[in-house]
């Protein structure tokens, strides 16, 4: 690249002295040579003039009475005479003059060039520096690499490119944590329902074998007692099959299937179906006008903005007055954005870092496990997208869901 | 030009050893009023290396400088000038001699002969009040094709002459090129400039005062 760099300074400096050259030659050529002044101190020239200047005075001889006139043009003639043979006599002087000149000239654009050169080649070597520097970060995988380079040139592009790779692989190394964890925690659900369902269904055996015995109790009130109590075991039994169940429903989390949709129209169906699903919200689609083309599983889209709507609803409930749940498309570098924005009082800062964590959750006990972000998540990265808390404060709050560009359809 | 001007000194040098053989060199005299005169210059009017510029037109200067050593150390310089110019509408030669005495003297000369004639009985004062002692006097002449208000003349000329270029292509020379073409009328009309084309140098001998008459 220095070479090219030198290759390109090199090229540079021979212009400019074949500019300035040919413009100290075309004086040169003008003035000297192209001018009179080479035409006007020519021997014959002068011969010329000296015959034309000796013409005025035989005229006088023969025409007496214009004398005055002849005697005016005589001098006059014989003044330019005079200014040319002083020409004559400097002219050397005057061509070394010149030559000096020119001289002066070429050195100072040697100089002048050379120190132009000099000066772009230390900043092209220190920004040459500062790349070099950016790459070894990137080498050694720090996350947002800045190379702070704006020009539109070879090294401004490359840094540009550094820093896009710089911004991918932060992202990319982002999402692949996420999806570690996040299947981490699958892998926990997954046990932990295993493990519950196996005394779960003892249980629903025993218990039905209770209800068997009771069946053989006379008709009074123990078996009435044991009815109540078959019953009550019966709905928290239930309750823990339901709670098994959405364990398993996140461990099992199936993989989307990717089908090209117009994901205008998807959002725009969701939002008139689910038009009056929640009372606390009014759910509003800005509709773009135009298809908006995604690989998307629309189911799972759709059960992703559920979750979201219901998050809204619940944070919604204690709030007197209803709320508004709006989706918009967002314009962003790459990519698609679709932003999900409520006006509920927010997120609350301490759970801000942790919101995508499963179980995270600032609902009481039994209002929900706090698996309905983690899920839409997951959901969004098994798409090749993320799902990010784009905005949250007491006005409101946006959930950003990105999904990646669709392949381009062949022609 | 520059190598005319150094054969021609190298001429004149020949030719003053020449004249210092033959006795032809310049006398001097010291009159009483301690007036250093030159006088019987050698004639270098006909020389080849001056001839042609008698008759340009030109006012052809000669500078003559005196100087004068004597023990111990004492040094004085003195100098004089003699223009002549060829008027070429009269066909006369005009001479004007300037000494240190500052005295004006304007010949006019019919012919070459009678200016040579002139230039040899010419006796022109060069240092005034010069102390007593045993002088060696030397005597150089330079010879100048042109005189100061020619150069001037021709220099306004040069400058201005070139600068019609506005009407004759006023479609072809840009304010930035103006500018330039008038850094260099600048340069030529300060490249003209008076230098002497030939010059000569001589021992003078003394000559004796002539006795005053009665």
């Amino acid at each position: 690249m220095l070479a090219l760099l030198s290759q390109r300074t090199a090229l540079l400096t021979l212009l400019a002295l074949a500019v300035a050259s040919a413009l100290v030659f075309h004086m040169f050529e003008r003035r000297l040579s192209r001018s009179w002044f080479a035409f006007g101190v020519h021997p014959e020239v002068v011969a010329a003039v000296e015959r034309s200047r000796d013409d005025q005075k035989r005229l006088a001889r023969l025409d007496p009475r214009g004398e005055a006139g002849y005697h005016r043009r005589f001098q006059e003639t014989q003044r330019l005479l005079g200014r040319l043979r002083v020409l004559e006599y400097n002219r050397h002087e005057i061509v070394r003059r010149y030559e000096v000149a020119l001289l002066v000239v070429v050195a100072a654009i040697i100089v002048l060039s050379g120190s132009a050169s000099a000066m772009r080649q230390a900043r092209q070597e220190r920004r040459l520096v500062r790349l070099q520097s950016a790459l070894g970060d990137l080498a050694s995988g720090q996350p947002d690499v800045r190379v702070g380079e704006r020009r539109g040139d070879l090294i401004g592009r490359i840094a540009g490119m550094v820093e896009e790779t710089s911004r991918r692989m932060t992202r990319d190394r982002r999402r692949l944590a996420s999806l570690e964890n996040l299947s981490a925690w699958q892998e926990s659900a997954r046990r932990h329902a295993h493990e519950i369902r196996t005394p779960l269904a003892a249980a629903r055996l025993e218990l039905a074998r209770i209800g068997d015995l009771a069946s053989t109790v006379p008709v009074g009130e123990t078996r009435d007692e044991l009815g109540r109590l078959q019953v009550s075991l019966g709905q928290e039994l239930d309750r823990l099959v339901d709670f098994t169940q959405r364990f398993t429903s996140f461990a099992r989390l199936p993989h989307p299937a990717l089908v090209r949709h117009d994901l205008t129209r998807v959002v725009a169906e969701w939002a008139e179906l689910f038009a009056a699903a929640w009372p606390e919200l009014e759910v509003r689609f800005a509709d773009p006008g135009r298809a908006v083309e995604a690989m998307v599983d629309a189911e799972m889209l759709r059960q992703v903005l559920v979750n979201l709507a219901d998050n809204s609803a619940l944070a919604l409930r204690g709030v007197a007055r209803r709320g508004t749940f709006t989706l918009a498309f967002a314009a962003v570098e790459q990519g698609i954005a679709l932003d999900v924005a409520d006006d509920g009082p927010g997120v609350a800062p301490e759970l801000r870092h942790r919101l995508f964590e499963p179980y995270t959750t600032s609902r009481r006990i039994g209002d929900g496990m706090g698996l309905g972000l983690a899920i839409s998540r997951k959901v969004l990265l098994d798409h090749g997208g993320d799902l990010e808390l784009f905005h949250t404060s007491a006005a409101g709050t946006t959930f950003r869901l990105l999904f990646p560009a669709p392949a381009p359809v062949p022609a | 030009m520059r190598r005319s001007v150094l054969s021609a000194s190298a001429a004149g040098l020949l030719l003053a050893a020449a004249a210092l053989h033959g006795g032809q060199g310049p006398a001097y005299t010291i009159g009483r009023d301690r007036t250093l005169a030159v006088s019987a210059l050698p004639e270098v009017l006909s020389l080849p290396e001056v001839r042609p510029h008698l008759n340009t037109g030109l006012t052809t200067s000669f500078i003559v400088v005196v100087k004068a050593a004597a023990e111990p150390g004492r040094k004085v310089r003195g100098a004089a000038r003699i223009d002549v110019r060829w008027e070429p509408w009269d066909e006369v030669f005009l001479t004007t001699a300037v000494g240190a005495d500052g005295r004006v003297r304007r010949d006019t000369h019919r012919s070459f002969a009678a200016l040579a004639g002139w230039w040899q009985s010419l006796e022109l004062p060069v240092a005034l009040a010069l102390p007593l002692g045993s002088w060696q006097v030397r005597v150089e002449l330079s010879v100048i094709p042109f005189s100061q208000s020619e150069q001037r003349d021709a220099q306004r000329w040069f400058s201005s002459a070139p600068g019609d270029d506005a009407a004759s292509e006023p479609a072809t020379t840009s304010p930035g090129e103006s500018r330039l073409n008038g850094v260099v009328d600048l340069l030529i009309a300060t490249s003209i400039q008076r230098r002497s084309i030939v010059r000569y140098a001589w021992p003078a001998t003394p000559r004796p005062v002539p006795a005053r008459g009665p």
